[in-house]
Formats: C-alpha cells, sequence, structure tokens
C-alpha cells in the first residue's frame, strides 16, 4: 500500500511526458553495474587500496569493476598537483606505506587480473616523486601474478634519475599523459609543463626502445582541432605508440567546466585522423580513458 | 487515503556506486499508463555527467511516479511503481 498522504497534499501533478529536455547528450550513458562489482569493492575496500576510479570519479568505473578490473593508484590519496580537471584530493600528502606493494600485488591476485594498470598521485614532495615505491610495485605485482604490467605516472618533475627507476621496474607499457594542448596548461594543468610530458615520453624510448608508451587527451576543454593534430604530431615524433582521447567531464562544480561535448562520430573522426600519423593504437571515444580496456589496447600493440 | 498497490512492483534504484555524490532524476522515459516490458528502461538518472538508464523490473504498466526531473534519489528509493502484467490490483479511491 502507498499512503499518498506522505507523498503530496496536493492533487498528483501530471506527469513527465518524454519530450522532456535531457540534462546530457544522450550517448553519455553507462551500463548499470553488475554483480562483480561488488565482489571487486569487497577486495579494495579490504586490502585498504585506492583506485583512481574512486578518486577520479571515472565514468567507467560500474563497468570496469563489475568486470572485476580496476586502476589501482599508489603513493597514497592525495596529491601535490592543483590540476583544474582532477577531483584527487589535494593537500596535506600521506606517509607512504611499505606493504603497498604487496596489498596492490594481492588485490591484483584475488581479482585474477592478466593486466594490471598501476597510476599514482603526483608527489613532488618526495625526493625522487615516489618512483622507487612505483617500481616496487610492479616488480610485487609481477612476481605474484605474473601479470603484464601497465604504469601510468606523473612526470616526476622531470627527474630523469627517477623516471629511470621505473623504467627499470620493465613496465609492459609506460603510460604517461599529455592531459591537453599546450595552451590550455596553465588552467588545466598547472604545475606541469608541456615539454616535459614529452621529454619523459622520449626518455623512456631512449632507454628503452621496445618498451610500448602511451599518452592520453581529454577533449572538450576549448581545444581546436589543430592544436590536437600538432600534440598528435609532438607525440609521434617523440614515439608515442599509443593514444587515448575522451570526453572530459566535470568531475564537481568546482572543476573546470565542459566547453564541448563531442558526438562519437566527431571522437571517430579524430581518431582516424590520429592513426594516419602513425600510432600503433588509438582509442577514441566519449568514454576512453587512459587506462580503459588498457589490456586489449596494448594486446593490439605487442600482437 | 492509502492507494492498494497489489500487483504492483516497484522501479527501484540499484546502487550505482555513487558513494557521496548525489544521483538525480533526468528524465522519465516512459508515461503514465503506458505498457513496459521487464528490461525496458523507464527512467534515467543522473550522476555527475553520466547518466543510467533504470529499467523496468517487470512487464506491465507504468502506474505511478514517486519522483521527478532533479529530484535527489538514493540507493533502495522507489522511483515509480509498475502495476504486473495481468494483476487482479486496481486503485482505489
Amino acid at each position: 500500500m502507498i499512503d499518498l498522504t506522505i507523498l503530496s497534499a496536493e492533487p498528483m501533478p501530471a506527469a513527465p511526458t518524454v519530450t522532456a529536455k535531457r540534462r546530457l547528450p544522450s550517448w553519455l550513458k553507462r551500463p548499470m553495474p553488475q554483480p562483480g562489482m561488488v565482489y571487486t569493492s569487497n577486495v579494495i575496500a579490504d586490502l585498504r587500496l585506492e583506485t583512481v576510479c574512486e578518486s577520479a570519479k571515472c565514468p567507467n568505473r560500474t563497468e570496469c569493476w563489475s568486470q572485476q578490473t580496476a586502476t589501482f593508484m599508489v603513493l597514497g590519496n592525495v596529491c601535490t598537483r592543483p590540476c583544474g580537471f582532477c577531483s584527487v584530493p589535494k593537500g596535506k600528502t600521506e606517509t607512504l606505506q611499505a606493504d603497498e606493494p604487496e596489498r596492490v600485488a594481492e588485490a591484483a591476485e584475488r581479482l585474477g587480473l592478466r593486466y594490471v594498470v598501476i597510476t599514482s598521485v603526483t608527489r613532488d614532495d618526495l625526493s625522487d616523486g615516489g618512483a622507487e615505491h612505483f617500481a616496487r610495485c610492479v616488480l610485487a605485482v609481477r612476481e605474484r601474478t605474473g601479470a603484464q604490467v601497465e604504469v601510468l605516472t606523473p612526470d616526476f618533475l622531470g627527474n630523469r634519475v627517477a623516471i629511470s627507476c621505473v623504467i627499470e621496474s620493465r613496465p609492459d607499457v609506460f603510460n604517461h599523459n599529455t592531459e591537453t594542448v599546450p595552451r590550455l596548461y596553465h588552467r588545466v594543468r598547472r604545475n606541469a609543463a608541456y615539454q616535459r610530458t614529452l621529454d619523459l615520453l622520449q626518455q623512456v624510448k631512449d632507454e628503452a626502445p621496445d618498451m610500448p608508451t602511451k599518452s592520453g587527451l581529454m577533449l572538450g576543454l576549448g581545444e581546436t582541432l589543430d592544436e590536437l593534430l600538432d600534440v598528435f604530431a609532438d607525440l609521434r615524433a617523440v614515439g608515442c605508440d599509443m593514444l587515448t582521447l575522451g570526453q572530459y567531464l566535470q568531475p564537481t562544480p568546482d572543476h573546470l567546466p565542459v566547453e564541448r561535448y563531442l558526438p562519437p562520430e566527431e571522437f571517430d573522426e579524430i581518431g582516424v585522423l590520429a592513426k594516419r600519423l602513425g600510432f600503433g593504437m588509438v582509442a577514441s571515444g566519449p568514454f576512453v580513458r587512459s587506462s580503459y580496456h588498457a589490456g586489449e589496447m596494448a594486446a593490439g600493440i605487442t600482437g | 487515503m492509502m492507494l492498494d498497490t497489489t500487483g504492483w512492483q516497484p522501479i527501484t534504484l540499484p546502487d550505482l556506486g555513487a558513494g557521496e555524490q548525489l544521483v538525480r532524476v533526468s528524465i522519465w522515459l516512459t508515461q503514465i499508463g503506458e505498457a513496459v516490458a521487464e528490461g525496458d528502461a523507464v527512467v534515467e538518472v543522473l550522476l555527475r555527467g553520466i547518466t543510467f538508464d533504470v529499467a523496468a523490473p517487470t512487464g506491465g504498466r507504468l502506474r505511478r511516479i514517486g519522483c521527478f526531473e532533479n529530484d535527489v534519489v538514493t540507493t533502495g528509493d522507489p522511483l515509480g511503481w509498475i502495476e504486473i502484467e495481468g494483476s487482479a490490483g486496481e486503485p482505489s479511491a
């Protein structure tokens, strides 16, 4: 029974019609969570791990966690950079936890992962930016599970020794995001430098020529197509093998607004243009993210 | 005034993993009185930049809407009610 007196003292208003204006483009729709999401959530909570899925409010979280996959975020849950697009908390950083590599490895084992993506907050407060800890995570996961590991790293402030430390852990893919075009860096990615990003990707190729590199950008922040093509060319010039392009979504009202929602067809067209520049793999779509279906993307490069 | 909902099944908002983020009703995709099949998308909800379609838990007709566009809803809330197909239940005055 429904007590109508608690619903409203007034007559029930007319039902809204399906012609009411949608609040978001119709293509920004995600599948409902499936039972696997609960298992993934429990493993992550049980092992006290952070994920970029939660911290950055990734729109793919329900899908990925339902498939029992996640992107682990190490070095704590507090970042030292005030990027305008990211909802990861900023402020007082956390002490590194020595057992974190083992907990990440255990989670990978319990989730049955064969391809593990590890990312991190940016730790400019650490002398090596957290590179040694990052490398330990890669080694722990590989030793325990034999899985392939993709790292999605910060720029380590261009510290070449730190970058080399991560390279020497031999990740299967080295990913570092460009995020946006150079003109927008001051607003989108403060405290970062476009050339520093390119230099990092170049260093990986210099020290490990066979290690695939990857980078990603968010679209819809006000960039132009010409600016994107210039960035693509710069990434190819430093040997970047894989590219991801996704729609920027405003995580909270305190973050940068969305300048434009690109339709899927436009993502497809931009992806085709990027592929023509020589990238081995390009993933371009509204919900594409750096580590979305990362294993499949890597398989396309490594064969 | 009590409404006899015998034979009615609520459309319940499932757990979207929203955490502390607000979930709002975006748009009803079905009108009151309209027939739906189990699994049909009946209402779209909005979670910070993405949308989910909540499906009809059973076949029947949408008989009552419990929340409207822009209303904040939480896991377990009945978004509306479907009169199950073939049900003998009838609303009373």
